[in-house]
């Protein structure tokens, strides 16, 4: 028991770093792939038949291709036609177009889930359509959009796990090392799943406030 | 003239819903607009505000060329207060923030302006004791008379009725006629879909029968009623009244 405090007291100050790492590659990539996800869904939405039609290949595109691949391509492709990144960038990128695909339908569901009437009404009084979107739309759409999306977002910040294989020392990458140089296998992964733990607990509570916010009587 | 239709036409793929219409209606009068189903009369209303585009023809109201291209489409349909058969209120927003978002986003007018305005025009429909009311908190009613100071709160100069009372339990659809009966009284020019013949016959001043996107009648709403010409109206006549 004494080694295991010992050990703690060494492994949290590395496992912490990883988990800085975790945190802001999970934030970026939660910010990029919902902006992102949201245009998306814009255009599917489009009545432009081009701009509708493009869109719906490249989803189907990224959701039918597995995100480590996606990585590998941004982390070690991407170089060849001249686009250098570091690894937490194209870790960063990686995640927000393969996550940008799945939010895009999200937001599809949500914005169709309103009825017609809503838009007819708000442009019967003089709404622009971006107007409608912000005040009429998404405020009623967040209630079914919310669910799937904090869903997404938990297994979005443990996919960062896979920066990991391009070199991105984040929390598991770190715990990796440690236990191949300290052999401390089971002590060191326990702790690792205890921080993700944590982690998406933390996320979880901020989703389930958001959707409160969004309470319709 | 405030609203001026000329030799309207629109066809939905093959099918011809207005098919030649046109109409005048002054300043302070009431036309109330009746027919069958699929006679083409919603789609009549929502081409006075563009929410439909037209074929052919010519709208006019209040003096601009509504379906001419560059004119300011926003501006004009928050001049043209418009009421659904289905309420369409906003759901996450009270009866007093229904009422006050069109001048907050349309207008931009300051937020506690915007309420002021909205809990006098609540107070013309009689529900002042209801501002801080959802939608699905009031009856289908109170919500339809919500939509009506929706409509009014902009000030428009013409308001439109698409069957405001055809979603309304029978006991409800006296309170929104009284509503809409007060608005004609203090000089509202009004169009109303309706098959309340009660309602067309005290109020409106004009009345045209629709038949497949065609008025096929046209008069004071007593004589279109007591002596109508054609065989269609005749029919349909005898059927709702």
């Amino acid at each position: 028991m004494e080694n295991w405090i010992e050990n703690f007291i060494d492994f949290m100050p590395i496992l912490l770093k990883g988990t800085v790492y975790t945190v802001e590659i999970t934030v970026a990539s939660i910010v990029l792939s919902t902006v992102l996800g949201f245009l998306w869904a814009l255009a599917l939405l489009s009545r432009y038949g081009l701009l509708q039609k493009t869109m719906r290949v490249i989803i189907n595109v990224v959701r039918g291709t597995p995100l480590l691949v996606q990585m590998f391509y941004v982390y070690f492709v991407l170089p060849d036609i001249g686009i250098q990144l570091t690894a937490l960038q194209a870790g960063i990128i990686g995640l927000s177009i393969c996550y940008s695909a799945y939010h895009a339908e999200i937001f599809r569901a949500g914005i169709i889930s309103i009825s017609s009437g809503q838009w007819e009404a708000a442009r019967a009084i003089g709404f622009k359509n971006y107007q409608i979107m912000a005040r009429i739309i998404l405020p009623q759409a967040a209630r079914t959009i919310l669910p799937p999306l904090g869903t997404s977002f938990i297994i979005l910040l443990k996919d960062s796990s896979l920066a990991s294989v391009i070199t991105v020392r984040e929390l598991t990458r770190s715990g990796q090392l440690l236990a191949s140089t300290t052999f401390e296998n089971m002590q060191v992964f326990t702790l690792v799943a205890l921080i993700y733990i944590s982690l998406t607990q933390v996320l979880a509570y901020f989703i389930q406030n958001l959707e409160k916010r969004f309470k319709i009587p | 003239m405030i609203v001026q239709l000329d030799n309207i036409k629109k066809s939905f793929d093959q099918l011809k819903v207005i098919n030649g219409v046109s109409l005048e209606v002054e300043k302070g009068q009431v036309l109330v607009i009746v027919g069958p189903s699929g006679s083409g009369k919603s789609t009549l209303l929502r081409v006075i505000n563009a929410l439909e585009p037209i074929d052919s023809g010519q709208v006019i109201v209040n003096g601009v060329n509504v379906h001419s291209p560059g004119i300011d489409i926003y501006r004009l349909r928050s001049e043209v207060g418009m009421v659904f058969q289905n309420f369409n209120l906003f759901p996450h927003f009270t009866a007093l923030d229904n009422v006050a978002i069109g001048l907050r986003v349309v207008k931009k007018l300051p937020m506690k302006r915007c309420r002021e305005a909205a809990s006098v025009r609540l107070a013309d429909v009689g529900l002042a004791d209801r501002s801080h009311h959802y939608p699905s908190q009031l009856s289908g009613g109170q919500q339809q008379r919500v939509a009506i100071a929706r409509a009014l709160a902009m000030e428009p100069k013409v308001m439109l009725f698409d069957e405001p009372t055809s979603a309304l339990d029978p006991e409800l659809v006296g309170e929104v006629l009284e509503v809409m009966r007060k608005l004609a009284e203090k000089g509202m020019t009004m169009l109303v879909v309706t098959h309340e013949m009660g309602f067309a016959k005290e109020v409106g001043h004009q009345l045209i029968f629709m038949d497949e996107g065609m008025i096929i009648e046209k008069g004071e709403p007593a004589e279109v009623f007591n002596n109508p010409q054609q065989n269609r109206a005749r029919e349909f006549f005898r059927m709702i009244l």
